[in-house]
Parts: structure tokens; sequence; C-alpha cells
């Protein structure tokens, strides 16, 4: 609650005051969670998540006046982002199916300095784009599935059966890597 | 089912990573384009059906043909009965206070 105020108060400044560095302590704040997004939902594609996220946050900036604190910022935002891959994923693929993009895993500049015995963006790539999404997002991010259907517009059984689908494909594969065991 | 659940849960956590900042957030601030004000219509809109709905009332119950009668009965009496000193007045206050206002605006 006292979170979601601060935040408020600092978009109010923005937007009465036109304070820019309100918006600038706003970034410094989200920053980290809006880039880890991107990096998830592009399997580890460095450049482009953080070309995505400084797009995420000029829209947010832009747009700031329509912000009415109905929902928390940090939801707010989550789905200008959902907003800007998918329509990058458009533009991208305008022909096709969304869920046929693939990423190039070899972006994964993480996997060498976290040192992990298996790439996370690896075993992201064996779900469809909506599957990671909702998975990450309720799983990496502990949002509620009620948040996850407000931030990418999907009803919440929708929600449900992409976690599910989601869940199996990726236990399977971190079983078949050895994990689990 | 539950252990898909914790094994899910156990990988994504322990592979949550917190991003450094290491200048992002300055180069987001660089990118910020200049805040135009939005121009609200729902005042002008308001305004205008309200000056449309005036006129026609206006019209409707005979303001000009009002408006024309007095003028001509206020014409009619100056003429007839010289310019009051009380209406001289007054327009020289008027324009000695237009020629302060626009010293003032040049000042």
């Amino acid at each position: 609650m006292i979170e979601s105020l601060s935040d408020m108060t600092l978009v109010t400044q923005v937007v009465v005051l036109h304070n820019k560095r309100a918006f600038d302590q706003l970034v410094r704040k989200y920053q980290s969670q809006v880039r880890r997004f991107f990096l998830n939902q592009t399997c580890g594609d460095k450049e482009l998540s953080d070309d995505l996220a400084q797009d995420t946050f000029i829209k947010a900036y832009t747009s700031l006046n329509s912000f009415k604190g109905a929902a928390n910022f940090s939801t707010w935002l989550y789905r200008i982002a959902y907003n800007v891959f998918f329509d990058y994923i458009r533009s991208q693929k305008p022909t096709s199916d969304i869920d046929d993009v693939s990423w190039d895993a070899t972006y994964s500049e993480e996997q060498q300095d976290l040192g992990k015995k298996m790439d996370v963006y690896a075993a992201l790539q064996q779900l469809k784009e909506a599957e990671r999404t909702c998975i990450t997002l309720f799983y990496m991010e502990e949002l509620e599935i009620k948040k996850i259907a407000e931030i990418t517009g999907l009803a919440e059984g929708t929600v449900k059966s992409h976690l599910s689908r989601g869940k199996e494909k990726m236990a399977n594969y971190l079983k078949q890597n050895g994990y689990g065991r | 089912m539950e252990d898909n659940e914790r094994l899910i849960e156990q990988f994504l956590k322990q592979n949550r990573q917190e991003i450094a900042d290491d200048g992002f957030t300055e180069r987001v601030m660089r990118g910020l384009p200049e805040r135009k004000p939005q121009y609200d219509w729902l005042p002008t809109i308001w305004n205008a059906v309200m000056m449309t709905l005036a006129l026609v009332l206006f019209i409707v119950f005979g303001g000009v043909g009002l408006v024309k009668d007095a003028l001509y009965q206020n014409l009619d009496l100056a003429l007839t009965q010289g310019v009051d000193m009380r209406v001289i007045f007054a327009l020289m206050c008027a324009f000695v206070f237009y020629i302060s206002q626009k010293a003032i605006q040049k000042a």
C-alpha cells in the first residue's frame, strides 16, 4: 500500500509538475523487473531486451496521464511491456503465428555468468510465447493469476490452461536434463 | 503433479536475477520526449453546445428585436437630448485604462 502510494506520488509529480526526476526514480525502481521480463520472453537476448524495455518506459512516460491508479503501477507497466513485446513480434513475423517465433539461445550471455548446469532460457525456449509469459510471471515474478490475466488481457481460465501446458512441457524438459532426481 | 510444480518453482526462482542498472536509466531519461499537455476537448464541446443553446433561445424569445429597439431608443434619446456627461466621463476612463494596460504590456 505504501509502495503504491509512493508510486502514485511520483506519477503525480511527473504528470502535474512535469518533474522528470520523479520519472527517473520510477525507472530506477522498475528497470530490473521490466528488463528481466523481456530477457525471459526473448530467451536471453540482452540487446533486444534493453531496446524493448527502453520503448516500454518511453511509452509509459508519454501515456502517464492515462494511469489512474486503479491497478498497481507495476501491473500497468507490465501491461505496456507485454504490448510492446507482442507488437515487436507481430512486426517481425506479420504473416505467421506468434507462437512460431523462435529465439536464438546463443544470445544468452547470462549462461556463462551464472555458471548454471543448464540455461534457464533454453528451458523457456521449449514453451510457446503465451505459455512462457504466464509461466515466468507466475513463478518468477510471483504474480497472481488475476494479475496475469489483467496484464495479458486473457481470461483467467486461459491463463490457467497456459500455465498447465507450460508446466508440463517445462517439467518434462527439466527431468530429461537431470533435474528433479 | 505437485513435484512438477515444486521443480519449476525452484528452478525459476533460483534463476531469478536482479539486473544492475548500468546506465540504463540514464539512457531512458535521455530518450524521453517532451511531454505535450493533452488537450481536453470536453470543456470546449460543452461551451460550444451551451453557446449554441443560448443563441437559439435568444433568437426564439425575440432577443434580437429587443436589442434593436433599445439601440434605436438610446440613439433617439442622444440625438434629441444631447449626450450625457457621465457617458463621456466613462468613455475617457475606459480610454485611460486601455492606454495604461498597453504601457504595462510594453514594459
